[in-house]
């Protein structure tokens, strides 16, 4: 066993708020950083997941999207392998409506696997889709993934800021850390916690966390959360209940 | 007319009902919002909450901030989660095919009417 570093939310091109973000210049970016794991989830899709994985040399990448869903809670959907990303991707499609405006949220750049610009895709990536937090996390969960609520606190996608406090019963894999520390809410205690960039720009890649585990994958990291089997993660606050002092 | 009800407001607006309130409360205003946070901090007692959230997390709210019921609005109906928590809870929840803009704007009516009855 060994430590990965982390960063387990990052953007590319593809979502219209980011920029500079080829896949090459990400793989760069984080493997200068020393980042042994990033997770690729751009908005409502994983169409340039492939192309990063490519242009990979040293960091592992684990294909995500970041579904926003009918409730307008954005939901970071990780997977280990690309076909489950993608099979969530063709369900949010089907329930994704509109259509991209360049000139208002800007370009959404699709690479191949060679690198390559290869075109824009037009579904309105930025939108909230049709189904519910429920439902995504249902799905997700059947794929074999897992759902780490990014920026709570947020009152533009985030599940506290959007929804008051967390549903009770809700299938959460983990977290991410609000910038103000955790939030004081239950049933937060359970949910183990993250530390990722949410990066829209190279620059914002890191070594946010560490997982100490046998190989990259999200059973290890499940492990790591909960301190099983020799496995840890870093900081070592991140069971919530842990970093309330509770 | 002293009181306005929910069923009130339900007659005189086309308002379908899920669920009924424990208690029949009367409404003495109203707040708009679809953030939840926002709708934990401002929304008052015995005000009517127009929303298009149909999350279960609307009754909580709903509890906490003790408003008269929920109206959901645009055409939108609760989920059957929402539903089954609203009545064991006794919490009112309604809809509307109007607009959250369009139905305040026909409830701020109906209240001011019913002041200038009271007042006048």
């Amino acid at each position: 066993m060994r430590w990965f570093t982390a960063d387990l939310h990052v953007h590319t091109d593809l979502s219209p708020c980011a920029k500079s973000m080829s896949p090459d210049q990400v793989v760069r970016a984080a493997e200068s950083a020393g980042v042994d794991v990033i997770a690729i989830c751009d908005h409502n899709s994983a169409a340039n997941v492939a192309a990063v994985q490519a242009a990979a040399a040293q960091v592992v990448v684990l294909p995500g999207l970041e579904v926003n869903t009918r409730e307008e809670v954005h939901l970071v959907c990780l997977f280990d392998h690309l076909e489950g990303a993608l099979a969530l991707q063709e369900m949010v499609y089907r329930e994704l409506p509109g259509e991209n405006d360049e000139g208002i949220f800007g370009p959404q750049w699709l690479y191949n696997e060679a690198g390559d610009r290869i075109g824009l895709e037009r579904k309105f990536l930025a939108g909230s889709c049709r189904l519910s937090m429920q439902a995504v996390i249902a799905l997700v969960n059947r794929l074999g993934g897992l759902v780490i609520a990014p920026h709570p606190m947020r009152t533009y996608g985030g599940i506290i800021g959007v929804l008051g406090f967390i549903p009770k019963d809700l299938q959460l894999g983990a977290i991410e850390a609000p910038p103000s520390g955790w939030p004081h809410h239950s049933p937060l205690g359970e949910i183990p916690g993250v530390i990722a960039s949410d990066a829209h720009r190279t620059e914002e890649i890191g070594p946010h966390m560490a997982f100490y585990m046998e190989r990259v994958g999200l059973e290890e990291m499940k492990y790591a959360w909960r301190g099983l089997e020799g496995r840890r993660t870093h900081p070592k606050f991140l069971m919530v209940k842990e970093a309330l002092g509770r | 007319m002293r009181q306005l009800t929910l069923s009130d407001l339900a007659q005189k607006l086309q308002l379908q009902f899920h669920t009924h309130s424990r208690e029949a409360k009367e409404v003495t205003g109203g707040y708009a919002g679809d953030l939840l946070s926002d709708v934990m901090a401002n929304a008052r007692d015995g005000q009517v909450w127009l929303t298009i959230q149909v999350h279960e997390n609307i009754v909580a709210v709903a509890l906490l901030t003790n408003v008269a019921g929920v109206i959901i609005t645009g055409g939108r109906r609760p989920l059957p989660e929402t539903v089954e928590r609203a009545r064991e809870e006794g919490v009112a929840i309604l809809s509307s095919d109007l607009s959250t803009f369009t139905l305040g704007g026909e409830i701020y009516r109906l209240l001011e009417e019913r002041n200038a009855l009271v007042h006048g």
